[in-house]
């Protein structure tokens, strides 16, 4: 039952104090109205209009999508965009926890380690690029480094090597993105109530099983903030492949973001260009969507079985 | 020299003041936009920019590093707000769809006042006059088509310079029997483009000016393409297996250095190379790259800038000045030395100011390429066809080097199925 307020000014004045935290929120929403919606639609409209190499709002119908998916660029930079960002997400997240978990266990110096597997994400995508580059590339890196050793046969070629360019790009995002899961992930195993561990321990568990079964589980939302902060960076990401691979051999290792740039802004065909951006849109839906619908799905079961 | 140098300068700065002076009561002013932010090019401009002053004008610059799609997007952001600045550093068929759009201002009093027609290469004056009126000025000419050859592997094995598609495969097989890489190459969509440029040209002028220059699809379909994509496959296999993240730096240190013995490049290579210590006829010899037809080929790229619309008339009045100093001798010389290029204009005397023997070839075969009428201008440094068919073409060459299982009628019926889409 609701007390109704008293009239009067402590009425107005409690009924101001109510309204303050959303006054406050208001110029956030508003520009993340303008932001997200109505440029998201902006580039929508374009997508459709007949603009080229300025923009030009008159209708021009749905050929630019057509045009986008006949072409071999844009077909091998969505499937990378979905093979990438799986992997990438995935991988980062499995060797976080591990590095987490491990470091979890009080080791001796921690903070050096904790330093020395964060320093990557300190360490721009260009310059991670250009230096895995070097690493990969089979006359300056691992190969030459083999060969010198006197291993004549040494191969490690996966560079140049057109099916396992594209893993080369996963490995150095995860070596990249790994410590910053680590770090959120550490926090979260930090922030975990020690008796739990215990009660788990008398009641004779492994160490495995119990951060499998009690320590992880607990931690869920971590995880959730970690895939959605990835996933970003996934679905933007230009400057590490443009570095790495420039998008080779031939064509692929391109991804989304670089269809998109050189569309709208080499190539003077904006509309194709907006058409590539509404697509990364789709894409990114197409994991949102479900999972939006899945958790919505999940809070209604337990609001049930607690019910 | 230095002397005649500065008295030609004060003839621009008279000339440049007779120009202003033209109209009472405007002061020229410029803003030139472009992309030459570092090194040797910054310095060029800023004599530029010094002989504008000299000549009595206000100069201001915008520079903008990087990629030329930075320039791009900056201008189209300017001219949509209504704000085009005077000048700006653009080339090939963009100086075309900005003149379409009806934003380029009109030059052709100062052109026909200081006879550019008849000083500037054919192939370039189509260009810079895309219907008919002069929009923008060139400064300089690339020569795209040379093929640098290592002297030392070449005398050891006992080779000349290969003249033809021919004698370059025989000298290739014999330079990697021997146990070297016969071509340095660093895989990227513009560098194969670039090597693939040379192949078209010196294997079929006709099909390069239908293909290249004209964007015909049935040229893309002829079998002089897939010839042509057939030497293309040949070459990569004469390249070694690092191409894939190697710079063209690094592939022109290769030759000159005899790891490699031939490199197919632009001109610019010679101005990095002999700013790297390398030296004319002892680390390379410098020749234009094979054709099957005989005679002096010509492949040309160049950088432009190109004047927009202006409203204000001291605006107007440092268009006419800053079109009037690109032009002149003086900074041509100033501005090619810097840039290893030639200049734009067909009269100036090369064996002065610095040009290197590269160079001075370079204007020599571009005055023969004239008068046999075979010179041509560079697809894949976006001098012919518009952007978007441009890159449609670079994707599917450069996965044509990438992917060896591409057989050479797959990939010039790709070619044209690229360019179709985009149409």
């Amino acid at each position: 039952m609701q007390r109704k307020p008293a009239l009067g000014s402590q009425g107005w004045a409690n009924r101001l104090a109510a309204l303050t935290p959303q006054m406050v929120l208001l110029p956030t929403l508003i520009a993340a109205l303008v932001y997200v919606v109505i440029f998201s639609l902006w580039t929508l409209w374009i997508s459709v209009s007949q603009s080229t190499l300025l923009p030009n709002m008159a209708y021009g119908g749905f050929g630019e999508y057509a045009s986008l998916w006949k072409s071999k660029r844009w077909i091998v930079s969505y499937q990378n965009l979905f093979l990438f960002g799986a992997l990438y997400v995935s991988g980062s997240i499995f060797f976080g926890t591990l590095l987490a978990i491990l470091i979890d266990q009080r080791v001796r110096y921690e903070s050096v380690w904790r330093t020395i597997f964060l320093y990557p994400l300190a360490v721009s995508f260009i310059v991670t690029g250009t230096v895995w580059r070097w690493i990969f590339h089979p006359q300056t890196g691992v190969e030459l480094a083999l060969q010198d050793l006197g291993w004549i046969a040494a191969k490690f070629d996966w560079i140049t090597d057109r099916d396992m360019a594209i893993y080369v790009v996963v490995f150095t995002g995860i070596w990249h993105a790994s410590g910053f899961a680590m770090a959120l992930i550490l926090a979260g195993l930090r922030s975990v109530d020690g008796d739990l561990v215990k009660a788990a321990q008398i009641d004779g568990a492994s160490m495995p099983r119990i951060y499998r079964k009690v320590v992880l589980p607990t931690i869920w939302p971590i995880f959730v903030a970690v895939t959605v902060v990835l996933l970003q960076f996934a679905i933007k990401t230009y400057d590490l492949v443009v570095a790495l691979t420039q998008g080779g051999p031939g064509v692929s290792t391109t991804v989304p973001a670089i269809v998109v740039y050189d569309l709208m802004f080499q190539r003077g065909q904006i509309a194709q260009g907006a058409a590539a951006a509404v697509m990364i849109l789709v894409a990114l839906a197409l994991v949102l969507v479900p999972y939006a619908l899945w958790s919505g799905w999940r809070a209604r079961k337990e609001a049930r079985s607690h019910g | 020299m230095k002397l005649t140098n500065k008295a030609k300068l004060l003839g621009a700065s008279v000339l440049g003041a007779m120009t202003a002076a033209s109209v009472a009561g405007a002061e020229p002013k410029t803003n030139m936009m472009h992309q030459w932010a570092q090194g040797s090019e910054a310095a060029a401009i800023a004599k530029l920019g010094e002989m504008y002053e000299a000549a009595g004008g206000t100069w201001e610059q915008t520079a903008i590093s990087g990629h030329t799609s930075n320039t791009l997007a900056k201008l189209r952001s300017d001219v949509v707000a209504g704000n085009a600045p005077a000048a700006v550093q653009l080339k090939g068929p963009e100086i075309a769809e900005w003149n379409a759009i009806g934003a380029t201002a009109n030059l052709d009093e100062l052109a026909a006042a200081e006879g550019w027609d008849n000083v500037v290469a054919p192939e370039l004056v189509s260009v810079m006059k895309p219907t008919g009126s002069w929009v923008a000025a060139p400064m300089n000419i690339h020569r795209v088509n040379w093929l640098y050859s290592s002297p030392k592997i070449l005398n050891e094995l006992g080779l000349e310079v290969p003249k033809t598609w021919d004698e370059f495969n025989a000298a290739c097989d014999k330079i990697t029997a021997a146990g070297y890489t016969c071509i340095a190459h660093g895989a990227a969509d513009w560098s194969d483009t670039t090597t693939f440029d040379s192949v078209v040209y010196g294997m079929d002028i006709d099909l390069y000016r239908k293909a290249f220059q004209e964007a015909d699809v049935e040229a893309m379909r002829s079998q002089g393409m897939i010839d042509a994509f057939a030497q293309l496959r040949k070459m990569v296999g004469y390249m070694d297996d690092g191409i894939n993240g190697r710079s063209w730096e690094q592939s022109m240190t290769m030759t000159m250095s005899g790891e490699a013995a031939f490199f197919l490049m632009g001109d610019w290579t010679v101005a990095s190379a002999n700013l790297a210590g390398f030296v004319e006829g002892e680390d390379y010899y410098c020749s234009q790259t094979p054709v099957n037809w005989g005679g002096n080929g010509f492949i040309l790229n160049a950088d432009s800038v190109v004047f927009f619309n202006q409203k204000d008339e001291d605006y107007i009045e440092g268009q006419k000045l800053l079109a009037s100093i690109i032009m002149s001798p003086e900074f041509q010389v100033t501005f090619n030395v810097a840039k290893g290029s030639i200049p734009s204009r067909t009269d100036v005397d090369l064996s002065v100011g610095g040009f290197t023997q590269c160079q001075q070839q370079g204007l020599e075969d571009l005055k023969a390429s004239v008068e046999e009428g075979t010179l041509v201008r560079s697809m894949a440094h976006n001098m012919t066809v518009l952007q978007k068919y441009r890159g449609a073409m670079m994707e599917v060459i450069t996965e044509f080097v990438a992917d060896d299982s591409i057989t050479p009628e797959e990939a010039a019926n790709q070619l044209a199925d690229a360019v179709e889409l985009q149409s």
